[in-house]
């Protein structure tokens, strides 16, 4: 195995990154806490490389494709392209027709895409909330209370969905989703534990 | 051959149309998290830095941009400076967007707020944002004038250098609570109606003063700006649809039960 391609070196500098981020949270030494704060900085100029690298990846799958003629997608491809360069040229050239495009184009195709969704979303109230036995029974019948407090028809049908709808979503609910974070924040411990340790090496890649 | 989803989809068509030709007119009541944000927007002291974030896409739009706009709004009735902050790719554009619909008053580009750039990252950048705001903005604004050099951002380094800072999301609130919940800086925040439940532990215990909880909480902030939007024109349509949903699931059920004991065939 090439020095290159040890395990060691990406794991130790996972171990260092976090354990400065750690010190610099925890401790009130300002050396510290400015490293970290540099590191945080890094880690955006790191995210912006990662957007780059993104857009060169787009290109790089779709120019195959178009290249390959791929059936049913090289037109698709080529679309794609040229719709992202097309927007990427006005964008420096001609500001108030990117923000046409955006604004008449891009948002409401957006929009429809997400809301159509919702079309998926009420015909699986439908066809898959089954109230087979009494937690289901439960979950509905707060379901019914919460729902009715977001809406406001509800205040109309009856004020105590309000009073009702506020107290599962502040009580019970708070009180389960409290448990769901500290749980899942005892699991980001030890998994960060294992990482350090080398134990978990997803993040590397490869096997 | 028309379908049990064929007939969800048209009625469901139905119900957000009707209410958008013809208003209801139901009566929205405030509820407290609402006015939680309002108060800690008007106690804003003078000339004090507010920060506004945007989390989320257009496709959010319709429950998500009325929030921001209606937040915004306010912020502008107040002699506050107000800087903009975007954790999407799309944020500043959004923000133009909402900027392009509000009444700005006397407030000037520059001197009163400011646009940052997409700062990538997601929790990185509420790490970086946090620790120095300029800084994790690249030292320029999104149209590139340096930072520096704009009074909207005077004497502001760490996110704690803010009077107030909201932030909303289509998400889970968890990465910015895990990044900011240790400075002393005040927190609001307006999400979607479905990432409500995940935020109520930072609400309830008072580290986030002020939730708009999706379109119906931009309706109620709608209501205590007394500038009627998008936000309370969508509301008769969310009693609509609610109840559908509701409707929907009995109805489900009623044939799924019904034809296990041969009631239906």
């Amino acid at each position: 195995m090439s020095a290159l391609r040890a395990r060691e070196i990406p794991i130790s500098l996972f171990a260092f990154a976090v354990i400065l981020l750690i010190l610099g949270y925890f401790t009130t030494i300002r050396p510290l806490i400015t490293a970290a704060d540099y590191l945080k900085s890094f880690g955006v100029l790191l995210a912006l490389i990662a957007v780059f690298l993104g857009v060169t990846d787009v290109l790089r799958v779709h120019l195959k494709h178009i290249a390959k003629r791929t059936p049913r997608q090289w037109y698709l491809s080529a679309w794609l392209i040229v719709s992202m360069l097309m927007m990427f040229a006005f964008g420096y050239v001609h500001k108030p027709t990117y923000d046409v495009l955006y604004a008449r184009l891009y948002i409401p195709l957006s929009i429809g895409v997400g809301a159509s969704i919702g079309y998926y979303l009420y015909s699986a109230f439908y066809r898959a909330f089954r109230i087979r036995n009494a937690e289901a029974a439960i979950l509905f019948a707060c379901a019914i209370i919460v729902v009715l407090r977001n809406a406001p028809v509800g205040e109309v049908i009856w004020t105590g969905f309000s009073v009702m709808g506020q107290w599962i979503t502040d009580v019970p609910g708070a009180g389960a989703s409290r448990a769901i974070l500290i749980g899942a924040a005892l699991g980001m411990v030890a998994l960060a534990i294992r990482a350090m340790l080398g134990k978990e090496q997803g993040y590397l890649g490869g096997e | 051959m028309v379908q049990a989803r064929h007939i969800i989809y048209l009625a469901l068509t139905v119900l957000i149309a009707i209410p958008l030709i013809s208003p209801l007119g139901l009566p929205v009541t405030v509820t407290r998290y609402t006015v939680d944000m309002y108060d800690a927007i008007e106690a804003l002291p003078r000339g004090s830095a507010v920060g506004a974030s945007i989390s989320w896409g257009s496709a959010n739009w319709p429950e998500t941009g009325p929030q921001m706009t209606a937040i915004l709004q306010h912020l502008f009735r107040k002699p506050v400076r107000i800087v903009l902050a975007s954790w999407t790719v799309e944020g500043p554009m959004l923000f133009e967007r909402i900027l392009s619909n509000i009444d700005k008053g006397e407030k000037k580009y520059g001197d009163d707020y400011v646009l940052l750039p997409y700062i990538p990252g997601i929790e990185t950048a509420f790490a970086a944002y946090a620790a120095d705001i300029v800084a994790a903005s690249g030292g320029v604004d999104y149209y590139g004038k340096r930072l520096s050099e704009l009074s909207a951002v005077k004497g502001v380094k760490t996110i704690d250098d803010l009077a107030y800072q909201i932030f909303t999301t289509n998400t889970s609130i968890d990465g910015e609570m895990r990044q900011w919940s240790r400075f002393k800086v005040k927190l609001g925040v307006a999400l979607l109606g479905g990432s409500v439940p995940g935020a109520m532990p930072y609400v309830v215990s008072g580290r986030i003063v002020g939730m708009i909880n999706g379109i119906r909480g931009a309706a109620e902030y709608e209501l205590l700006l007394k500038k009627p939007g998008l936000g309370l024109k969508s509301t008769d349509a969310v009693s609509l649809t609610h109840v559908l949903a509701l409707a929907l699931i009995v109805a489900g059920n009623v044939v799924y039960f019904g034809r296990r004991r041969k009631w239906i065939q």
